[in-house]
């Protein structure tokens, strides 16, 4: 179960989210949750269900199972520019706050992969008020004790307890996560992070040929890395470089 | 047209007892209006497939409001102001494929209201209207790219 002062002890008065954990039995989404309402810059809007979690596109992220991590950051404006890179980032952080636990790579841009299953994903929201950044909404799904999928999702999905065979004290993830997240965003703001450098530890397929669906073709290149602004590097099949900046890529 | 005959015409027109004036040739399209209001507003708008560069229209400033890249067909009002995307991506003028657009040419929304989703890298970025406004067209397509800066509404204040 969730435990709000094991959090709020675990963080001390010295993070910027301490005091600032919002809790829900059960929710539509803790995305919506904080777009919509005008929380503190650095709240953590935590759920144990989410009715209708959000993925990409208007898809759905599977959130019924109460010992799974669903949660958002409401986070401050900054230069717009980074919003990019804070999506390959947050990733970054995740892999980073859970690898005591177990060892997380990341496909382009932010699906957190074990084995070639996915077991977390990251979705962005912003708001902008005309052209100025209003606020970002960081939300972070995480497959944690989940015991088994359905048929549908049993070959492309997986948790922290399939994995390891271990099972998980939530409150505890949860931490490592807000923790992980915090460094980062302040050594992010400080531009303290080489993230070029830090996607050739993290990635799941630096090297290897990838498919990706653009626009509804699926063409094949090799995966060469990110740039600065976090777009992904690949080589299309007659070598020549290109940047990609949307693109599902295959599992 | 060079800068002092567009500035001589402007002159010309502004004493003269003419509301609107338009000059239309292969190069250029020059239109100006005094019907905005009573401070005799004139408004050039040029073409834009036109190659005429000079003079920049920021040098008529303040006297002269600049309306590039209307289809000239969509208004003749000096009030509309463009709303521009604030990042690349691609445009989404609804919240989920199949749902109602945010927004309809001619809706009136408040200031905050949602216009519409520039979704980039896997980020969705609502963009809301700064300030009441009244949709008169909207250029951003569903489903399309747009750049960083590119015009994607065209509303009037109200």
């Amino acid at each position: 179960m969730l435990d709000l002062s094991f959090i709020n002890e675990r963080l001390t008065s010295e993070s910027k989210f301490y005091n600032k954990i919002y809790y829900f039995d059960s929710i539509d989404s803790t995305n919506s949750e904080g777009m919509v309402n005008n929380y503190p810059y650095f709240s953590v809007i935590i759920a144990k269900t989410q009715t209708s979690g959000k993925g990409r596109s208007g898809r759905v992220w599977y959130s019924t199972v109460p010992e799974n991590i669903y949660l958002s950051f409401i986070m401050p404006p900054f230069h717009t520019e980074k919003l990019l890179p804070l999506n390959i980032l947050t990733a970054y952080s995740i892999v980073e706050g859970l690898k005591s636990i177990i060892d997380l790579r990341i496909k382009w841009p932010n699906d957190l992969v074990v084995n070639k299953k996915k077991i977390g994903g990251i979705l962005l929201e912003s708001k902008f008020l005309g052209n100025k950044l209003e606020k970002v909404v960081v939300g972070v799904g995480l497959n944690v004790n989940q015991e088994f999928f359905d048929n549908s999702l049993e070959k492309i999905a997986t948790s922290i307890f399939i994995e390891t065979n271990l099972k998980q004290n939530i409150s505890e993830i949860a931490c490592n996560i807000i923790v992980s997240f915090e460094i980062f965003f302040q050594q992010f703001l400080k531009n303290s992070i080489d993230i070029i450098e830090k996607w050739c530890n993290y990635s799941e397929n630096l090297g290897k040929q990838i498919k990706i669906h653009i626009n509804g073709d699926k063409k094949t290149f090799t995966e060469k890395g990110i740039t600065e602004q976090g777009e992904l590097l690949v080589l299309d099949e007659n070598g020549f470089e290109k940047k990609i900046i949307s693109g599902d890529i295959d599992l | 047209m060079d800068i002092k005959e567009l500035k001589d015409l402007v002159k010309f027109i502004e004493k003269s007892g003419f509301t609107e004036f338009e000059y239309e040739n292969e190069n250029i399209r020059v239109y100006l209006s005094k019907m905005s209001g009573s401070n005799g507003q004139v408004v050039v708008q040029q073409s834009p497939q036109t190659v005429y560069q000079q003079p920049k229209p920021q040098e008529f400033k303040p006297e002269l409001v600049e309306s590039k890249n209307v289809d000239a067909n969509a208004n003749t009002n000096s009030n509309l102001t463009e709303i521009k995307s604030p990042i690349v991506g691609t445009f989404y003028e609804a919240p989920a494929p199949g749902a109602a657009p945010f927004v309809q040419e001619g809706d009136i929304i408040k200031k905050g209201k949602t216009l519409c989703i520039i979704e980039a890298m896997k980020i969705m970025n609502e963009i809301e209207a700064e300030f009441d406004c009244k949709i008169v067209k909207k250029l951003g397509k569903n489903g399309v790219p747009v750049e960083f800066g590119e015009v994607i509404f065209l509303v009037e204040k109200v």
